[in-house]
């Protein structure tokens, strides 16, 4: 059986992932929905992903990565390879770990290392009626000061109700939060605010307002290109940080913190 | 002529707990504070590197102390190996950081020597270089950053026009009025117009509310010689010294273990001390008990050696305490011998390791418990009280026949000193007390505000963003990013070089309306906070 290329699109460039394999195919579609193009443009990687011997092999660019045994592993590795490839294609824009999601006002960013609710948080917004940016990586226009959207399909974990060690996040299982394209934001936008949540799951939802010095450290440890930039970078997320609200958010149940966000007035539409 | 030939003893207080339970890292300091370290310090040097050691906090003890030299020396002679390479890089790097400063101070202490000899004017060198040459033998080894000088006091009004001469600013008072000066204080500070090499000259080893009145022709008649970088100079005699250095620590209570170090570092480089006539002196300068304190520690800290007299003298102190114990919080030593209680003081203000602990320390209390008698802490009070000196002058002028009203006045300029309505440094605050009171606000920062009035920390070239209220700065030769806040933003603005600490202080205390005083101790601490991420060109 012949499956079709995916071809992920960032602006002008994609990456190209090529499979033959039926599962891979469509949670990499289903991951990319949003992404993807029909027709080729700019392709600055291509991605393949066979299978022998049991185990599934990825050959990125001339890169012939490890044999992976596991499907998850194998599909975090493409993703992973897939978006570092649209990253390095843009080394123009400053790039963030970060999700958004927007209104008619403009983008709330939630920065966070992972485990942090970017995820979560930007979930809730977008079931509310906000458009998605993004959940996990943001570029920033250093020119325009607006950032463009990276719809890739946000995946929430599951509440384990446990408290889960870093290292071992990435065994918490998943799910993806399959939104309309209506809702699925195209062009950049100016950032309204700025909220660097915080999961703990002892704690009780509480949002605080961050200094712009605070801030501003907070956004540029998220910051995934930083050395291509640095003083651009600081200057940029200075000039951001010193004319928007930042809060930090802690929260242990999505809910409890959409309330803390319609509190300060973040959550209407 | 040694009195004590014999008689050495090297026991400890049957009931000490001075120094029981100590942290690894202060073991580690006390073993390697000193010059010489026999077989069994070694081992016991050895065992503790190899062990369960916080390095940074044994770094951060040796910069507090000015110990680093003789920590990085000894750790060198002993167990180089068992040392973290950045521990050992560190500590090299502080190391020939202050043999450069030795050597720059030596040199411009013979260049004051030689004018003055040229211009037949007696002088003493002690302390600084001269202090370190004669107790560790080797400049490197004691750090300062000031130069002391005795001399007679007829000789002032000689000494400013030569210092001016030679580009050293010091306050302006008429050579008329330099007679009050010269009897209420002690010395006088010179600062070279760069800022660079700040002289104290002495007419006094200590100030008059403390007790050493040993005139200067005595001393002159006792001095010593010694070689400094070639050249053949005069100090004070071993005995002299003794006491001098026993009197100093006891009036900066002790709040560093460099002093210790001296007294423990004079004791053994001088086995042939006549302790009998620094025993006889001490007791006619109602000394006594500072020096038995500053000798007791050296014994009880360094382990040096002390001969039987003085231990025996050691241990009768207090049978007629003179106050109650200070330190209620921690029980004293000894039950109400003076003495152990001192040392037990000493040693918690040394390496207490709650952060409150230093400031519940009393330097005026100790000061008063280190005297021998009533009516030496009497005088001590009405010495610090009542009695004017330069600073009063220089507050108003009076005619003479008002002078009287001067000793009105103290009080006052001292409350209002207290209140932040009038700061020092106006009047003339650059004196060595002044310096130290500042380091001893808060030992841990004490090599800022050691220098509180002389460094001019000037921040490094980093990229620097307006906040508004707050500032990022981003250096890049380290990849540091951090943020100030409003307080730190002002302090890093006026590190710019040109600016004291006492400077900042002084700026910083008009804006916010509060004594400079007051803000003093968290200036340091910011300062030191820049020196340690690497932000500052100089301190």
């Amino acid at each position: 059986m012949s499956l079709s290329p995916l071809y992920i699109t960032f602006g002008q460039h994609q990456v190209v992932v090529e499979t033959a394999i039926l599962d891979v195919h469509t949670t990499l579609m289903r991951w990319f929905y949003a992404m993807l193009e029909p027709q080729p443009s700019i392709i600055v990687r291509r991605v393949t992903i066979a299978q022998e011997a049991g185990n599934y092999i990825m050959k990125s660019g001339e890169t012939v990565h490890e044999p992976i045994r596991e499907q998850l592993w194998l599909l975090q590795a493409v993703k992973y390879e897939v978006v570092m490839a649209l990253v390095r294609a843009r080394p123009d824009l400053l790039w963030f770990h970060a999700g958004a999601a927007a209104n008619d006002t403009g983008a709330v960013v939630f920065a966070a290392p992972g485990g942090g609710g970017k995820s979560t948080l930007v979930a809730q917004l977008c079931q509310q009626g906000w458009h998605y940016l993004s959940d996990d990586v943001l570029a920033l226009d250093l020119t325009t000061g607006k950032i463009l959207p990276f719809p890739q399909t946000p995946r929430v974990r599951q509440n384990t109700g446990e408290l889960v060690p870093s290292d071992r996040l990435s065994q918490v299982p998943k799910f993806d939060v399959t939104l309309d394209l209506d809702l699925i934001c195209r062009e950049p936008l100016p950032i309204r605010a700025i909220v660097f949540p915080s999961f703990d799951r002892q704690t009780s939802a509480q949002i605080l307002p961050c200094s712009p010095g605070t801030a501003a450290l907070e956004l540029l440890r998220s910051c995934i290109n930083f050395t291509d930039h640095k003083q651009a970078a600081i200057q940029q997320v200075c000039n951001i940080v010193k004319h928007l609200p930042a809060f930090g958010l802690s929260f242990s149940n999505s809910d409890c913190a959409f309330k803390c966000l319609a509190q300060i007035g973040l959550t209407q539409i | 002529m040694p009195a004590l030939s014999a008689g050495f003893w090297q026991g400890s207080y049957d009931d000490s707990t001075l120094c029981q339970s100590q942290p690894p890292e202060v073991q580690l300091l006390l073993c390697c504070a000193r010059t010489f370290i026999n077989a069994a310090t070694a081992e016991t040097i050895e065992t503790l590197c190899y062990g369960d050691l916080d390095w940074s906090r044994l770094l951060s003890l040796a910069a507090q102390h000015d110990v680093t030299c003789l920590l990085y020396q000894s750790l060198q002679d002993t167990c180089p190996d068992a040392v973290p390479a950045p521990v050992i890089d560190q500590l090299r790097q502080d190391f020939q950081t202050w043999t450069l400063n030795s050597l720059f101070f030596t040199q411009e202490l013979l260049k004051l020597l030689q004018l003055f000899e040229a211009h037949h004017i007696p002088v003493l060198p002690y302390k600084g270089p001269a202090l370190a040459v004669a107790l560790y033998g080797n400049l490197s080894l004691r750090p300062f950053c000031d130069l002391d000088l005795l001399i007679h006091p007829q000789d002032l009004v000689r000494v400013k026009p030569l210092l001016a001469a030679q580009g050293y600013d010091t306050l302006a008072v008429e050579d008329a009025q330099e007679a009050a000066n010269l009897w209420s204080d002690s010395e006088r500070d010179f600062v070279r117009q760069d800022g660079k090499v700040v002289l104290d000259v002495h007419w006094r080893i200590t100030p008059r509310f403390f007790p050493f009145e040993l005139p200067v022709e005595e001393l002159w008649e006792r001095r010593q010689s010694l070689c400094l970088l070639g050249t053949t100079v005069s100090t004070l005699a071993p005995e002299d010294l003794l006491l001098a250095l026993c009197v100093h620590g006891a009036k900066e209570c002790w709040g560093k273990l460099k002093w210790i170090c001296d007294v423990a570092e004079l004791i053994r480089v001088y086995p042939n001390l006549d302790w009998d006539r620094v025993l006889t002196q001490a007791k006619q300068l109602h000394s006594q008990r500072m020096l038995l304190l500053g000798v007791g520690l050296a014994w009880q800290l360094l382990e040096v050696r002390v001969p039987e007299t003085v231990l025996a003298a050691i241990q009768s102190d207090g049978a007629n305490a003179i106050l109650p114990s200070v330190d209620r919080a921690s029980p004293t030593v000894g039950g109400n011998r003076a003495l152990p209680a001192l040392m037990q003081q000493v040693y918690s203000y040394l390496f207490g390791s709650q952060p409150g602990q230093s400031r519940q320390f009393s330097p005026t209390l100790f000061r008063l418990r280190v005297r021998d008698r009533i009516s030496d802490q009497v005088q001590y009070f009405v010495w610090r009280l009542f009695v004017p000196n330069v600073r009063d002058r220089r507050l108003i002028v009076l005619p003479k026949p008002l002078t009287f009203f001067y000793y009105l006045l103290r009080p006052l300029r001292l409350l209002g000193e207290k209140l932040g309505f009038i700061h020092r440094r106006i009047l003339g605050g650059n004196s060595s007390d002044d310096r130290q009171r500042a380091a001893t606000v808060q030992p841990e920062v004490d090599r800022v505000g050691n220098a509180s009035t002389t460094a001019r920390p000037r921040c490094k070239c980093v990229d620097v963003y307006d906040l508004g209220e707050e500032l990022l700065i981003y250096s890049s030769d380290r990849e540091l990013g951090i943020t100030l806040n409003h307080s730190s933003k002002q302090i890093w603005q006026l590190c710019d070089g040109t600016h004291t600490l006492e400077d900042i202080a002084t700026i910083l205390s008009q804006q916010l309306g509060c004594a400079p005083g007051a803000l003093l101790e968290d200036i340091c601490t910011t300062v030191m906070q820049f020196h340690n991420l690497g932000l500052l060109e100089s301190l």
